[in-house]
């Protein structure tokens, strides 16, 4: 048994983070929490596992907001680098998902920053929430010919077309829903991480979903 | 909000699930590449915090901890058992130098060859008659010209009995008629064999050294005559019994010295500081 399992099985780690505690405890899988705590004790294969878990999520969630695969990489490199250097000070204050996610907003940010085609303030623009905005991504959605029904034949080709109307979404709407999609985290979560407050998290997620929601049926 | 198409409901619905399942398609992965780097620096990184990660075992840093305490004690104590060796063993080679017997007795064995050349001072003086101030600063100068620096106890010891020797043969000015006896007294000195002038010289060097009182006791008679045959060890033996407070054999000594050298007039330190006894 290691560190984690340890940990799980005595509840060092469930009483801190109960959610967690509780899931791990039904399906008897370390949590992220335990995981990292373990690695943060030299437990090199706990590392693996966590990032077997979350590799691809983090990819995506660069990959779907740079557009850029060998930016995507970098940047996950650079967040996964961040975690190794900062696990001994980790703490289960909040979930793993939360911090990992964290520090991959972040690096994202100084991208963005650093490149002009995502600019940080673009970011958390408010003029996301302008339903106006909102109706014209429809619109534009409707005329890609990616989004557009020209290619729901295949499934591949849909899922592509699916991920492209996810791409084409204004920059806060996106950060907000793939912090949610890929990250699992919560209004007030991303509301925290983004520097936005909570209302108007709120309703950049809505826009997106609304948008996206859009776009999906379309291909039904 | 009022957009009829934009739901009310909370993220986590159909859209996120579609979203999901278009990515598992697509199946967009990293290269290998990344996680490899990311594995082996998450490697390194355990391996480069040994210490931080047995510190975060709870229960691991105490016995660590425990076992600092009877090192350091350990480590107090053999280092207090060395300092106290040394202390010891420089006080006894303090000490050891100042032991008498061993050293003196090393004294006494390298005197005679000093003695032999001091005594042989004096010999060169009589045929030329030198005043006593030439004399004093010949033998000065003699036994400064000699000045090995492992014989310089015996060396002063030398130049001592010499600086005694010549008060003794160039006395104080004295009556015209007195002076053909003095030299034939000092002839007689210097005129002793040459062999027995250094046993004579190597004895008053012993006993200055050891400046032991037993052997004067000893009343060795060839020796107090070969002394007695000498008026300046004669002098210096009743300078040194008048020194020690023998008032009584210093007497004795002094009237059979005025019987046997009339002419020799006798050293201040040689009489009783109240007056001639």
């Amino acid at each position: 048994m290691n560190d984690a399992a340890a940990a799980l099985a005595d509840g060092r780690i469930c009483s801190a983070v109960t959610p967690c505690a509780e899931s791990a405890r039904m399906t008897d899988t370390p949590t992220d929490e335990a995981l990292m705590q373990a690695y943060a004790r030299g437990d090199a294969r706990a590392f693996a596992i966590l990032y077997e878990r979350h590799e691809r999520p983090v990819y995506r969630y660069f990959l779907r907001s740079l557009l850029d695969p060998q930016a995507a990489q970098d940047l996950l490199q650079e967040t996964w680098m961040a975690v190794v250097r900062n696990a001994p000070a980790y703490a289960p204050r909040a979930k793993f998902t939360t911090w990992l996610y964290a520090i991959a907003h972040s690096k994202l940010v100084d991208h963005a920053r650093a490149h002009a085609r995502h600019a940080a303030a673009s970011l958390d623009a408010p003029a996301a929430n302008d339903p106006d905005d909102a109706g014209a991504l429809i619109d534009r959605i409707a005329d890609d010919p990616v989004c557009g029904p020209e290619a729901r034949a295949l499934s591949r080709a849909e899922a592509r077309a699916f991920l492209a109307c996810v791409e084409a979404l204004p920059d806060a709407q996106r950060t907000a829903f793939l912090l949610h999609a890929e990250g699992g985290l919560g209004v007030d979560e991303i509301a925290t991480l983004t520097g936005a407050n909570v209302e108007t998290t709120k309703s950049r997620l809505r826009y997106a979903m609304s948008k996206l929601r859009v776009g999906m049926e379309e291909w039904r | 909000m009022n957009d009829p198409r934009i739901s009310d409901r909370m993220p986590g619905d159909e859209v996120v699930v579609h979203y999901r399942a278009a990515s598992g398609v697509v199946d967009e992965a990293p290269a290998a590449e990344v996680r490899a780097a990311v594995l082996a620096a998450a490697a390194r990184a355990v391996q480069a915090r040994p210490h931080g990660a047995d510190a975060a075992r709870p229960g691991d840093a105490r016995p660590k901890l425990h076992m600092r305490l009877p090192l350091a004690a350990a480590a107090t104590l053999v280092l207090s058992s060395i300092a106290v060796l040394l202390a010891t063993r420089v006080e006894e080679q303090v000490r050891a130098p100042s032991a008498p017997a061993q050293d003196e007795a090393r004294i006494a064995a390298r005197a005679p060859a000093a003695d032999v050349r001091a005594s042989d001072v004096p010999t060169s003086d009589v045929p030329t008659q030198k005043s006593p101030t030439e004399a004093t600063r010949k033998t000065a100068v003699a036994a400064n010209r000699t000045p090995p620096r492992t014989q310089q106890a015996p060396r002063t010891d030398a130049a001592a009995h010499q600086r005694r020797q010549n008060a003794v043969s160039a006395p104080a000015p004295r009556p015209v008629g007195e002076s053909t006896s003095v030299d034939r007294a000092d002839a007689d000195t210097s005129a002793a064999p040459s062999g027995i002038r250094a046993r004579e010289s190597s004895a008053a060097a012993a006993k200055a050294a050891t400046a032991s009182a037993a052997a004067e006791r000893a009343g060795d008679a060839a020796a107090q005559r070969a002394e007695e045959a000498d008026p300046a060890h004669w002098i210096e033996r009743i300078t040194r019994l008048r020194t020690q407070g023998r008032d009584a054999e210093a007497d004795e000594e002094i009237r059979r010295f005025r019987e046997r050298h009339p002419q020799i007039a006798l050293p201040p330190a040689a009489l009783r500081p109240t007056g001639p006894p």
